[in-house]
């Protein structure tokens, strides 16, 4: 037989083969879709606005911040997104270089006139500079107030004229080429290079965000993997893949954990994202979000606490999940829960003894590990300070005295401060003889009740009254930045990796903004902006741990728990985990469509 | 048997007074077997939230007397995984507390807090591991609880349904005893009430009610009672306005006319009286439908405060619990007040029964 022939019926065979091939991929790739429900309903989707957990999830999975974590690393590892390389630090902490990857584009939109629009440095020094234009009123300005060089005048030049100029160059901020951002500080700083790998920093394009300038959040446009491809607010938001997503290959650090090497093993090499379509539906109650996970319409799910018990009965998943072939993890969070004080409030705020006493007797008669055991159903570790464990700044030898329960202390606190039951009603009064009643504010829902339920009970037993202002998350939201609420309990989670991103919740600069306690006290202050100039060192850790005895005497906060995860997945999930600091894991999962059909 | 006869004769002149409508009634509801076990099922409810009213009864549901989801006495061996994990969580850390006397405000008064401290008495009551019927999340008698739940339960139920018959009547005789103009602007009013879905009526109202600061003194129960009677009263007008009309060209109505009544005596001393046997209906009927409405309320979270406890609340709390398999509280809840509303639905049959005199 002639050659020629034979490698014709080899090319024939081939192509054959990769026709069956292809045949068979187009009927198996069914759309990977990941379905999954929040808790708490979304507000909107402009980075550089939202402050709350569960848009900044979707924020994360539509923008690209020019750093990253590494998905599987722990402890938690930033490294280069859209960079190439990590950021040059030099002149001593004080100026910050980053090179971009030439070649990736914005997700289309009219904005871009069906021009293909170039991600360039431009646009993340756009994205820094809305964080000072005062009619956004950013709540991540403290990300960068007073630490660029030339920033804070920008603003204070925006707040006279009522209007930020975008045009005018920052001396920090600058592009000495369409690939380079140049950022100069005034002062050392060696945490800054975390805020880059949070979504805030996510590139926006100025045209996207001038032509939606009325709702800049409802139309969100990045150079992520996934795109906002239908949004029925507070109900239901689908992403879909970018088709123009740049060239991304699976790579991580698994480390020793066999979970994390087994999904490297899985996802390795795999083109990304592999997920097409992820759908996202708000679900309050846990119940029916629960159920809705075990009816297989979520993929993925933290197991709600009332179900702790039955899913992970004794801390690993109950043997009839596992037949099911479903994957569990448990690990504490960098987060935080804890119940804010407004310290400008009339009736818990302030730094007199009286009112420190106050707090302190709140503090004390409140039982947190009933909550921990009953509420949580074990799902969650007691916090001693504002520091959760896997953040830098972590000591596991803190143990707070103010944090004991000990209502018999907390009695004896208010009588002698002048708390005293005057008109015999079971309920004390000021120390002025005035009525005392603190409202707290809280939730509609049954979950919050049960906390309402704790608190009434526990402070009935120390003589507090307590009132409640009951309104859904969004409203109290809004209340509680414009300083109306008198303390309300809320979470914080790691953006990222070091105790710095707790402090600043108190932090006295950043009043009005992220410090919701408007907690102003100069000692801590001055802590916290000493500590600022430090690398990680225990010299720092030591700052760390007196700003925590701080917190500890004037309770701005009752630092509540950290929450144990218990993460739950259906067995067709692939490449699953749950980060400490990214929350959008969509990017870097996959599913297997046969297994979920087979189900 | 002369003896007899002559009581018998004796007797007959002191029946010569016809009886009333509400003796003719209350002898009818006396055969109707049904009826009188409906009412002692009733009263015995209402007895048991008098009882509980006064603090005779269930004073201590609150107290937390078990211990988490405590067996029902009749399931004593059962397993409380919930309870075990409980106590083998108590070994607190045994990492010393830092010293924080350096920073303190309070420091100075460090050693008399020590000291008052100390002489607060600190009583922990035991808890048993099983109640009659089970315990709640926080160990509190399920029995207990269903019992003052009862008591926010009817309470809401009898007062809303007082307050909608009374705006229901009241309404209804205006426009159908008055008709023309007034009628009108009555059936107006009607229609854009009953124009609304029920239940998103309810809703607005309670969201009008719980943000407007004015009404803040007057959150939880009350709050549940004015709603459920403000927006329950358009049936009753129905049908009232339409006994009004009837009545209205009746024969008596037009000789206390002659005699020189004013409408207001005609409408509310001549009529009244006998249309009242509707009202009284309408009233037990409400009553039922306010005891479900208040359970829908409490169950979305708009219902009674946090301190309090209804068959509502009850039964929100029994929506989770139910899946790891505490079934106790639901079925408290949910028996009662099936016994309750059944009782009082075939009490309100019966009484209809008895008030209409044309059934005899």
């Amino acid at each position: 037989m002639p050659r020629e022939n034979v490698s014709g019926w080899i090319t024939a065979f081939v192509s054959a083969l990769l026709c069956l091939g292809a045949g068979n991929t187009f009927a198996a790739d069914k759309v990977k879709t990941i379905r999954f429900a929040f808790l708490i309903a979304e507000t909107s989707f402009d980075p550089a606005k939202v402050s709350d957990l569960y848009s900044n999830i979707i924020n994360e999975a539509i923008f690209d911040s020019p750093l990253t974590y590494d998905f599987l690393a722990r402890p938690a590892k930033l490294i280069p997104n859209t960079t190439v390389g990590m950021p040059e630090v030099t002149d001593a902490g004080k100026t910050y270089t980053f090179k971009f990857k030439p070649g990736i584009y914005f997700a289309d939109d009219p904005a871009f006139k069906g021009v293909k629009r170039e991600l360039t440095a431009n646009d993340y020094a756009y994205a820094l500079k809305r964080f000072y234009d005062p009619q956004l009123s950013s709540p991540w300005l403290w990300y960068i107030e007073g630490k660029i060089v030339g920033g804070d005048e920008a603003m204070a030049a925006a707040k006279k004229t009522g209007k930020f100029n975008y045009d005018a160059p920052i001396a920090g901020i600058e592009t000495p080429d369409k690939y380079t951002l140049r950022i100069r500080l005034k002062e050392t700083d060696y945490n800054f290079v975390y805020i880059f790998g949070t979504v805030q920093t996510g590139a926006v394009a100025r045209e996207v965000i001038e032509v939606n300038a009325a709702d800049p959040g409802a139309h969100p446009v990045g150079t992520g993997a996934f795109r906002l491809a239908d949004w029925k607010r507070s109900h239901k938001i689908v992403l879909e893949a970018n088709p123009g997503y740049r060239q991304h290959i699976y790579d991580a650090e698994p480390g020793d954990d066999p979970e994390a090497q087994e999904i490297y093993r899985q996802m390795k090499g795999k083109k990304l994202p592999q997920i097409q379509r992820v759908e996202v539906s708000v679900i309050e109650e846990s119940q029916p979000r629960w159920l809705a996970f075990i009816n297989g319409e979520a993929d993925y799910a933290n197991t709600p606490n009332e179900f702790v018990g039955i899913a992970f009965p004794g801390g690993k998943l109950a043997p009839n999940l596992v037949k099911l072939g479903m994957q569990g993890q448990r690990f504490v969070e960098p987060d935080l829960v804890y119940t804010y004080f407004n310290m400008e409030h009339p009736v818990v705020g302030g730094y007199t003894p009286e009112k420190v006493a106050l707090r302190r007797a709140m503090w004390l008669g409140y039982n947190l590990a009933e909550e921990i055991n009953v509420i949580r159903n074990g799902g969650a570790m007691k916090a001693e300070s504002p520091i959760p464990p896997g953040v830098a700044g972590y000591d596991a030898a803190f143990r707070n005295p103010g944090g004991e329960y000990n209502p018999a202390k907390a009695n004896a606190l208010l009588d002698m401060y002048g708390y005293i039951d005057r008109d015999g009603d079971g309920y004390r009064e000021n120390p002025d003889g005035s009525k005392l009643v603190i409202e707290k504010a809280s939730e509609p829902d049954n979950t919050t009740k049960q906390y309402d339920e704790l608190w009434r009970k526990n402070m009935d037993a120390i003589g507090i009254k307590l009132v409640w202002n009951k309104a859904k998350w969004p409203d109290l939201n809004k209340q509680s930045y414009l300083g109306k609420l008198a303390m309300w309990q809320l979470a914080w989670g790691a953006d990222y990796p070091d105790a710095e991103n707790f402090f600043q919740n108190l932090y006295g600069g950043n009043v009005g903004k992220s410090n919701r306690a408007k907690f102003k006290l100069p000692a801590f202050d001055k802590l916290y902006e000493q500590a600022r100039l430090m690398p990680p060192s225990p010299e720092r850790n030591k700052l760390y741990a007196e700003m925590s005895k701080l917190v500890s005497v004037y309770a701005p906060w009752i630092p509540g728990v950290h929450r144990l995860r218990n993460e739950i997945a259906q067995p067709w999930v692939i490449g699953y985990m749950k980060h400490p600091i990214m929350n959008a894991p969509w990017l870097f999962m996959d599913i297997d469509e046969s297994k979920r059909a087979a189900q | 048997m002369s003896a007899v006869l002559t009581s018998n004769t004796t007797a007959a002149p002191i029946h010569q007074a016809s009886p009333g409508l509400w003796t003719l009634a209350w002898r009818r509801l006396k055969r109707d077997k049904v009826g009188m076990i409906s009412l002692v099922v009733v009263a015995f409810f209402l007895l048991m939230i008098v009882g509980s009213y006064t603090g005779l009864i269930a004073r201590n549901w609150s107290k937390e007397v078990g211990v988490s989801y405590a067996n029902p006495s009749f399931l004593a061996g059962a397993v409380n995984l919930e309870a075990a994990k409980t106590e083998s969580r108590e070994g607190a850390a045994k990492i010393p507390y830092v010293d924080l006397s350096d920073i303190d405000p309070l420091a100075p008064r460090y050693k008399e807090w020590e000291e008052r401290t100390a002489k607060i008495k600190v009583t922990e009551t035991p808890r048993s591991e099983t109640l009659l019927f089970g315990g709640d999340k926080w160990g509190r008698d399920v029995l207990q609880k269903a019992i003052k739940g009862a008591q926010t339960s009817i309470f809401v139920g009898l007062f809303a349904a007082l307050i909608a018959t009374i705006i229901g009547t009241t309404l209804g005789a205006l426009s159908g005893y008055l008709g023309g103009r007034v009628g009108d602007l009555m059936e107006w009013f009607y229609n854009v009430f009953s124009s609304i879905p029920y239940i998103l009526l309810i809703l607005a109202f309670a969201a009008v009610f719980a943000s407007s600061p004015a009404m803040a003194d007057f959150r939880g129960v009350p709050m549940v009672i004015a709603i459920l009677g403000l927006t329950g009263w358009t049936g009753i007008y129905r049908l009232i306005r339409a006994e009004f009309i009837k009545h209205g060209s009746r024969e008596y109505v037009k000789a206390a006319e002659a005699i020189g009544a004013s409408h207001g005596r005609r409408m509310f001393v001549h009529i009244l009286p006998n249309v009242s046997h509707v009202c009284l209906v309408q009233l037990s009927q409400h009553v039922v439908q306010f005891i479900k409405a208040e359970v829908i309320l409490s169950y979305l979270g708009l219902g009674v405060p946090v301190d309090a406890v209804s068959w509502g609340t009850m039964l929100a709390e029994a929506q989770s619990e139910l899946v790891i398999g505490k079934w106790w509280q639901l079925a408290a809840a949910g028996i009662s007040m099936a016994i309750l509303v059944t009782a009082f639905s075939m009490l309100t049959d019966s009484l209809r029964d008895a008030l209409d005199p044309k059934i005899k």
